[in-house]
């Protein structure tokens, strides 16, 4: 005899009382349960045991948290799944479709102010729906509430901020502070990047990178590297190779590069570099905008301006493929 | 439908209703419940369970089903679900003190006494209480006051009517569990008369003679494998009692 039932499949039906189905057969015992439930029974006989086991009163506390309106509040992680299950889909399908549209309005305008704006308002309409399904029957109070949709916004927004970077492979974004006119690319473009995995491809000369700063944030934080986090930069240099800065332009192993396709950021324009940094090997050197701070008019050395533009794989998130924002310059990168 | 007003009280073999000569009997509710309650006094468990599913499966209505169900587990040791079965059948047959006695007697018997004087209070506050309801507040009540446990058995037996036997049984068992064999004696000898064909009532009558050092242990329990010759229990206790020496009688073991 299997467990949850008493008849063989073919003969298990279900008796009808009204129009209600009514479940006849009651559920068994797995047989490996019998002798921990034994022991338990004479542990309890012997008042060894508690009648109500631990795990019962954290069932029972647990109880009015994992409420109806709790579980709808976590099934509502997809906008209207839990009024849909309920059957009561047609509350909330305006809002859904509305959630729905202004979503995709955001995501085609993220990277500008009016997308994060839009986003901002789907999360908004997500928690209105999330609420809406129960919790504000059982939460009466006016702070509670305030509490409630508080933490809901908050959760939600989490939840938005990770499901792209978990969940399609690893897409995420940044910000440039670079210009480069042969990309046709400005300061303050937006751009998706795919993150890279490890054994990823070598990446060539001009590729556009997200840079992690965390590696070199704090290092000599009182002269260079203040940059802001997530920040596009471009491949300049190569592993091996010899970097310098000559009259406003890269120098890779005593080759010139074009000013216009590798543009050198202002802050290297002013702490030209005396000599070649060298690269190591699997490091690359990034250029990107940094603000620099310290004690004014000292110059910074080859090892400063190495720490904070040799990156090793570990320092660069991803690669960017799309540029996103503005729209008038909105395509993939070649 | 009355309960057990299809019980096989004396040596009656009459076809079941709607029995034809030539073909099958009609299965329906009624057949499955006699089947049920034949089974469960041969103390076959499995097989009462399986046709008490079968009579709600022709009508989900039938209380006694649902009782039985929830009885059967208990009587296989599945008190959980012997619980969870009956907060089932309490949603069809709400506050029916039946049904609470037997949610009483699930929680008894997996030792949370607490939760069993509650729904044992609970029940016997019901207006037309049944002997199950008294038989398992006797349960409850056995270990810890006597003289009541011993007025619910009468209780119950009072109120049984034509399920005297039955009950008598019941009590007897209930008896012999808690090691009251010179009480439960009695009463099995009584369930006996009125059920000649019960393997139950035949083994236990056997088990209780058995530890009292009565030599009709053996008999009783031939008796009981003669109407049930495949029940190994019985013939473990038959074979324990023939090998029984001197002191094991005397210690009553």
């Amino acid at each position: 005899m299997r467990c949850g039932s008493i008849l063989p499949d073919e003969q298990r039906r279900c008796g009808h009382a009204g129009s209600d189905v009514i479940q006849i057969y009651p559920p068994r015992m797995p047989a490996w349960r019998k002798p921990f439930r034994g022991t338990m029974r004479w542990l309890r006989g012997w008042h060894v045991m508690p009648e109500r086991s631990p795990a019962s009163r954290i069932r029972r506390g647990l109880d009015p948290i994992l409420s109806d309106s709790m579980v709808g509040l976590v099934l509502s992680v997809i906008p209207g799944l839990a009024h849909l299950l309920k059957r009561r889909f047609r509350e909330v399908g305006l809002l859904v479709a509305l959630w729905f549209a202004v979503l995709c309005a955001g995501l085609f305008f993220y990277g500008s102010q009016i997308g994060s704006l839009l986003i901002g308002l789907a999360i908004g309409i997500h928690a209105w729906i999330a609420i809406q399904y129960g919790l504000f029957k059982e939460i009466e109070g006016f702070m509670e509430r305030i509490g409630a949709v508080l933490i809901v916004v908050v959760l939600l927004a989490v939840l938005y901020w990770a499901v792209p970077r978990f969940v399609p492979g690893g897409l995420t974004g940044g910000h440039t502070a670079l210009t480069i006119p042969a990309m046709n690319v400005h300061a303050g473009d937006y751009f998706l990047v795919r993150r890279l995995g490890h054994g990823s491809d070598p990446l060539p000369r001009g590729t556009l990178v997200l840079t992690q700063p965390e590696g070199y944030r704090n290092y000599h934080q009182d002269r260079v590297l203040n940059q802001r986090q997530r920040m596009i930069g471009q491949v300049v240099g190569l592993p091996g190779e010899t970097i310098q800065v000559v009259d406003h332009a890269y120098v890779a192993d005593g080759q010139r590069l074009d000013p216009s396709r590798f543009p050198v950021p202002r802050w290297l324009q002013r702490y030209a570099t005396r000599s070649g940094i060298f690269i190591p090997a699997r490091s690359y050197f990034v250029s990107s905008e940094y603000t620099v701070g310290g004690h004014g008019n000292l110059g910074l050395t080859n090892q400063m301006i190495g720490n904070a533009c040799i990156l090793g794989a570990s320092g660069i998130r991803g690669r960017a493929f799309v540029h996103w924002w503005p729209l008038s310059r909105r395509g993939f990168i070649e | 439908m009355d309960r057990f007003s299809q019980l096989e009280f004396g040596g009656d073999d009459t076809a079941p209703r709607g029995a034809n000569s030539r073909g099958e009997p009609v299965r329906d509710a009624e057949y499955y419940y006699k089947e049920a309650t034949k089974y469960w006094l041969a103390a076959d468990f499995e097989l009462a369970l399986r046709n008490y599913s079968r009579v709600l499966e022709q009508n989900s209505t039938i209380f006694e089903g649902w009782a039985g169900q929830v009885l059967m587990l208990i009587e296989l040791g599945e008190y959980r679900e012997a619980g969870v079965w009956a907060d089932k059948a309490l949603e069809l047959f709400p506050e029916h003190p039946e049904l609470l006695a037997l949610k009483a007697l699930a929680c008894a018997r997996d030792a949370k006494m607490d939760q069993a004087t509650a729904y044992s209070d609970n029940s016997v506050g019901k207006d037309n209480l049944t002997p199950r309801v008294w038989l398992t507040r006797a349960e409850i009540f056995l270990d810890r006051k006597g003289p009541i446990a011993e007025g619910c058995i009468n209780k119950a037996v009072g109120c049984a009517g034509k399920l005297g036997p039955v009950v008598k049984l019941e009590a007897g068992r209930l008896l012999c569990r808690k090691h009251n064999y010179v009480l439960a004696l009695q009463y099995l000898r009584e369930a006996v008369q009125g059920l000649p064909r019960s393997p139950l009532a035949w083994y236990e009558l056997g088990c209780c003679q058995a530890r009292l050092g009565l030599p009709e242990a053996a008999q009783s329990l031939e008796q009981c494998l003669n109407l049930r010759p495949d029940w190994n229990e019985a013939k473990e206790m038959l074979r324990k009692v023939e090998n029984r020496g001197f002191f094991r009688r005397l210690l009553g073991k």
